[in-house]
């Protein structure tokens, strides 16, 4: 006779504890999430409502931000905007109600060219470092120990044997730490 | 990279040895440029997940085989 089992386990969670688990594990997500979420917010504010007291969580949104982030722009007398030919698109619109110029890097002259430089270089590192580091938690890589390990116990060593090469040369000009900050 | 930047030049001298994270907090925490970090912070946060994404499912599909 085959009679319908009642064993059950006794480590398994009840009803309660998952709807208390999933809870917190819902909770810990939103205030987690917050901060990025802000930051996304912000990137869609004025300068005056970004830094606006008390603080505006809607405002009207805008694109300067990313206007500014992605194109060289400064600052110009009223004449010399009243004189430039129509604006291009909305950045720079939006740039000359500010009473700024806005061009991209590669016409902006040295300093626009750095800039694009610059910013082209640091993308290229941010995902080449996210990859170098996959590939370390992941993959067999020659001399992965010692690398890690120098990369280890660099972080973890004492503030003053990191300094000592910007405090060893403080008296020149190239220095800009001194050795007791 | 930020922390190691952070503590033995803090980007200087001048912005020489400043990276991306370093210009966003200098922007956002002692130029009060919110807005201009924001869009910064959002554009690295995306690339960088981006980029990993793709390179996991790449990986991936390669243990696959």
């Amino acid at each position: 006779m085959i009679g319908k089992s009642t064993a059950h386990s006794v480590v398994e969670a009840s009803a309660v504890s998952r709807a208390l688990s999933g809870t917190v594990v819902v909770l810990y997500a939103l205030i987690t999430i917050t901060p990025l979420l802000w930051i996304f917010l912000t990137s869609f504010k004025t300068p005056s409502d970004s830094v606006a007291y008390p603080p505006k969580v809607l405002s009207e949104p805008t694109v300067e931000g990313y206007c500014n982030l992605f194109t060289f722009h400064s600052r110009q007398d009223p004449d010399y905007i009243a004189h430039l030919p129509p604006p291009t698109g909305r950045c720079d619109l939006l740039a000359r109600s500010r009473a700024w110029s806005s061009r991209c890097f590669e016409d902006a002259g040295s300093a626009g060219q750095f800039r694009g430089d610059w910013l082209r270089f640091h993308f290229s590192l941010g995902v080449s470092g996210t990859l170098a580091a996959y590939a370390f938690s992941r993959f067999r890589v020659p001399g992965k120990d010692d690398l890690l390990f120098f990369i280890l116990s660099t972080r973890s060593c004492l503030r003053l044997p990191l300094r000592f090469p910007s405090t060893s040369c403080t008296g020149s000009s190239d220095c800009s730490i001194p050795p007791w900050e | 990279m930020f922390d190691m930047v952070n503590l033995l030049t803090n980007g200087g001298p001048g912005s020489l040895t400043e990276t991306v994270s370093i210009t966003l907090k200098r922007a956002a925490f002692e130029k009060w440029q919110t807005g201009w970090s924001s869009a910064l912070a959002i554009i690295l946060f995306l690339t960088v997940f981006g980029a990993a994404n793709i390179y996991i499912k790449a990986l991936n599909r390669v243990k696959q085989r």
